[in-house]
């Protein structure tokens, strides 16, 4: 008989949470930021799913449920991210073309 | 001259150095296995200890080399010594060791261990990515750590969201996530926030507060767990739930994608000029 | 009700999809017209007049849909026509602001009429699940429409503090809400087996009965819970600690946007957690009046935040120069205001609510819409921008006045009745602390006459920068006028809105 319990995997949540948020206050980068983020939701579906697993009734997949749509959400908020991300880019970039141009002429 | 002098002894000691330690395993052997008896063999690792430290004479003690009766009261000291150690090791020690060995075996179920395994790798990997100042080496380590998590939900009998896992957070997030960082790290800077940032101490702090809070809360909480667990396989039971009880959160999530998809072409493509427009109109 | 029968219900909200579809195709088949930006408008007043309709036919009713996922109650119309009203400004607003080029006003409509998907479904929602995916909707588009101006770095840099501020407030609400799930096994807030009937019923879970009593962890574990979906609640209606993205992103994002955000997104915050906390937490009796289900310190937890948001809002917005970052520091106070009236844990502190958001939405599109026509004129939006706008545009600065007054919360403008019955609320429920809050929430006010004071002596007692005479848009003086005199009439007249209010929250929800 194994001795993992939920407490085992609630702990795994616990400590993925504590070091998302942990990225998420030290990081400057937005992009380090962004994984903190994606730490914490991660946090969040280990829970979903433990607790689907040892505490909802018997052929209840709400957690499980719950995670995919969590992971179907933050693929979205991931692209929305990046497409911003390079917008900055491409900003700077076109800054660059700009001057480039001013001194041609 | 005497370099080569110098350098023929110092094989020889050498020589005799590698053949005292093999004499010692070789003699133990033999009163191990074909039963060598107890005087003799005392004395034959005698012999063999006394070849070793003679033969160390070409290393440790090059500054005093000892001779004659003198290497031979070291070398019963040292064979003392030895003796002491073999005989705890073996007679005390030994057992013990085995003893616990087999109770800890006996204890922990290969199953455990590889939740153990799963749990270690997700939690080292979400600290690589907390405490690593390289995000190169921040973004690799949360490639572990969301295969660690896809592996506690198999665990979970989770099989559909520990494939999706895989293939959305590590196949798409995370190529996601590598690619913004190779932008970024093009442009030179990274693209910061305005606000203020706490340093590690008060991250540090930060980070043991809610892990106690939340361990705490993890063990002691009366959750109610249901008697039996299942490990049934999940696809059919989740498509059968997204399209009766959960039909209008798919939906509303395939708006949501539609908009986020669009709205991420909307920031990332090229602007539309004006200029182009008209050109287009006339 | 199933899926099928919950459908002739749902009329508003699968307009609204079909909108945002409807949006992108005409985007695309007029894309070559020279009158664009006047087709597009007249189509997205179409379907938002569609949906008003679709609003109105709907039948009243106090029923779960989608098997408890949402309900469909008078609250819920309630914010319905709340949000269609502040879409229909911004409509209105958008076209002559400058702020959206033609080319990329379909695409901003189509995505607005998503963001009024996400609302509807906020200010329905009863259920974890619906609740996260309806915040979560109306964010990732928030992201978008404020990084609009894609070679804005200032709106680049808005839209990507947005996205990391709200991704983190969605995460630790998500880690609040799988503790709730943990605590009932379901995602449920009422009906049957939800979160509300079991904290209500003692003996379907004897270990919360017990919690507070000899089981600190189980209360531990509720308290973390509700404090942490509270975090994904206050960064919508941004309140501290999760205000800091307000400033910059009403700075960055469009100006027509930004009048919309601060009212639409921000009460569909406050439909959520009147919902969660009133579903959930608190129980009604006969007499009408509520009481707490559990001894979980709710209202006192609120009233902390709220006395910190409106004071820290409105001592920041005192060294403001940009009108915008002024008003988004001004919003981040209206919240702490707001909050007072949850804090009260009321039925009147919830009519206060939706009284002060009916006044709240006039006044604050209006502030936004004259900062729009002056940055047309001026090209900025600081206080010395709008130095003279009483000889100017003397409209537009008396529109102006009457709106800050409102906001102040000076009688007899619209902001006052709002604010009356909130503080009345609060001190109704009795108790030093409540009056203490009361009176903080008044000492605020008295300081934030300060700031919209220097706004209003710019306008009238200081010279312009320059003699160019500044035309208003004819449709924005209609639209000006449209919201000033209701600002002034509900400052005298409140019956209506008391009336609306009652309507909306007079039986309670159903559990």
């Amino acid at each position: 008989m194994t001795s993992i319990g939920l407490p085992h995997f609630l702990i795994v949540g616990a400590a993925l949470f504590a070091l998302g948020m942990v990225t998420v206050v030290t990081r400057r980068n937005a992009v380090g930021i962004l994984m903190g983020v994606e730490l914490i939701l991660n946090a969040a579906n280990v829970n979903f799913i433990a607790f689907n697993h040892y505490v909802a009734a018997p052929g209840s997949l709400t957690g499980q449920v719950f995670s995919i749509f969590v992971i179907v959400l933050a693929a979205a908020e991931a692209a929305i991210g990046l497409a911003i991300v390079l917008a900055i880019y491409q900003t700077f970039k076109t800054i660059d073309v700009q001057e480039t141009d001013l001194l041609k002429e | 001259m005497a370099n080569s002098s110098n350098l023929r002894a110092w094989l020889v000691r050498l020589g005799v150095l590698a053949l005292g330690l093999f004499g010692i395993v070789a003699v133990a052997a033999l009163h191990r296995f074909a039963h060598l008896g107890i005087g003799l063999t005392l004395g034959l690792e005698y012999v063999a200890v006394t070849c070793v430290v003679w033969g160390l004479n070409a290393f440790v003690f090059r500054r005093l080399p000892l001779s004659g009766l003198t290497l031979l009261v070291f070398s019963a000291a040292v064979f003392g010594v030895l003796f002491l150690v073999a005989y705890f090791v073996g007679a005390v020690l030994g057992p013990f060791l085995i003893d616990s060995a087999g109770r800890f075996i006996g204890l922990v179920h290969l199953v455990d261990l590889v939740f153990y395994l799963f749990a270690v790798m997700t939690v080292a990997g979400a600290a690589g990515c907390a405490f690593s100042r390289n995000i190169i080496y921040s973004a690799w380590s949360l490639l572990f750590a969301f295969m660690g998590v896809a592996g506690l939900y198999v665990f979970l009998g989770a099989d559909f969201p520990a494939v999706a896992q895989v293939l959305i957070y590590i196949g798409g997030i995370l190529v996601l996530i590598l690619f913004a960082i190779m932008l970024t790290k093009q442009i030179g800077g990274d693209p910061k926030l305005t606000n203020a940032h706490l340093g590690l101490p008060v991250g540090a702090a930060l980070a043991v507060i809610t892990a106690g809070t939340l361990t705490y809360m993890a063990v002691m909480a009366p959750w109610k767990i249901e008697p039996v667990q299942s490990y049934a396989p999940v696809s059919a039971g989740l498509g059968i739930a997204f399209l009766t009880e959960y039909l209008l959160p798919f939906e509303v999530a395939s708006v949501v994608l539609l908009a986020a998809l669009v709205g991420a072409v909307i920031i990332a493509r090229k602007e539309i000029k004006e200029t182009q427009d008209t050109v287009l109109e006339s | 009700m199933d899926n099928i029968t919950s459908l002739k219900l749902f009329w508003p909200e699968s307009v609204l999809t079909v909108a945002t579809l409807a949006m992108f195709i005409q985007d695309l088949l007029v894309r070559r017209s020279p009158r664009r930006e006047l087709v597009l408008t007249v189509g997205a007043l179409f379907w938002l007049g569609l949906t008003a309709a679709a609003l109105a036919i709907t039948p009243a009713g106090n029923v779960p849909l989608f098997g408890g996922l949402l309900q469909h109650d008078p609250f819920r119309i309630f914010f319905g026509w709340l949000f269609l009203g502040a879409a229909l400004l911004t409509i209105l607003i958008v076209p002559k602001s400058q702020q959206i080029s033609p080319a990329r006003l379909g695409e901003f409509f189509g995505l607005l009429f998503a963001l009024l998907l996400g609302m509807f479904l906020m200010a329905s929602a009863t259920d974890l699940l619906m609740i996260y995916l309806s915040v979560e909707t109306v964010s990732l588009v928030s992201y978008v429409l404020t990084g609009f101006h894609r070679h804005d770095r200032k709106a680049n840099e808005a839209a990507l503090k947005y996205v990391i501020y709200g991704g983190v407030a969605s995460g630790v609400m998500l880690y609040g809400m799988s503790i709730l799930y943990g605590l009932f096994a379901t995602t449920h807030l009422t009906g049957d087996g939800g979160i509300g009937a079991q904290l209500a019923d003692v003996t379907s879970r004897l270990f919360l009965a017990h919690a507070f009593g000899g089981q600190p962890a189980a209360q531990l574990a509720l308290v973390v819970a509700v404090v942490f979906v509270l975090a994904g609640v206050g960064y919508k209606i941004a309140s501290v600690p999760f205000h800091m993205w307000c400033p910059d992103v009403y700075e960055g994002a469009p100006t027509p946007f930004t009048a919309f955000l601060s009212v639409g997104p921000k009460a569909a915050g406050f439909a959520v957690a009147i919902r969660f906390f009133f579903a959930a937490f608190e129980r009604q009796v006969p007499g009408g009046g509520y009481v707490a289900v559990t001894e979980l310190p709710w209202p006192a937890i609120i009233g902390i935040i709220s006395a910190i948001t409106m004071t820290l809002g409105n001592l920041t917005a005192i060294v403001q120069t940009n009108l915008k970052r002024l008003l988004a520091y001004s919003s981040i106070a209206h919240a702490g205001y707001l909050l007072m009236g949850l804090a009260a844990a009321s039925t009147e502190g919830v009519r206060s609510i939706l009284i002060y958001l009916i006044g709240y939405v006039l006044m604050n599109v209006g502030a936004f819409l004259v900062v729009i026509a002056v940055s047309r004129h001026t090209g900025g939006e600081d206080i010395r921008d709008f130095r003279g706008l009483g000889t100017k545009a003397p409209l537009a600065a008396i529109a102006l006045t009457i709106f800050l007054f409102s906001l102040t919360g000076i009688p007899p403008f619209a902001g006052f009745a709002g604010k009356y019955l909130i503080f009345a609320a609060v001190v109704q429920r009795g108790g030093f602390w409540f009056v203490l809050l009361a009176v903080i929430g008044v000492v605020n006010s008295a300081v934030s006459l300060f700031y919209y004071a220097r706004i209003i002596k710019a306008m009238f007692l200081e010279d312009a920068l320059d003699e160019r005479a500044m035309s208003v848009p004819a449709i924005y003086t209609g639209v000006l006028v449209a919201l000033a005199v209701p600002v002034m009439v509900l400052g005298i007249y409140w019956q209506p809105m008391i009336r609306w209010a009652t309507n909306a929250f007079g039986g309670g929800f159903a559990l």
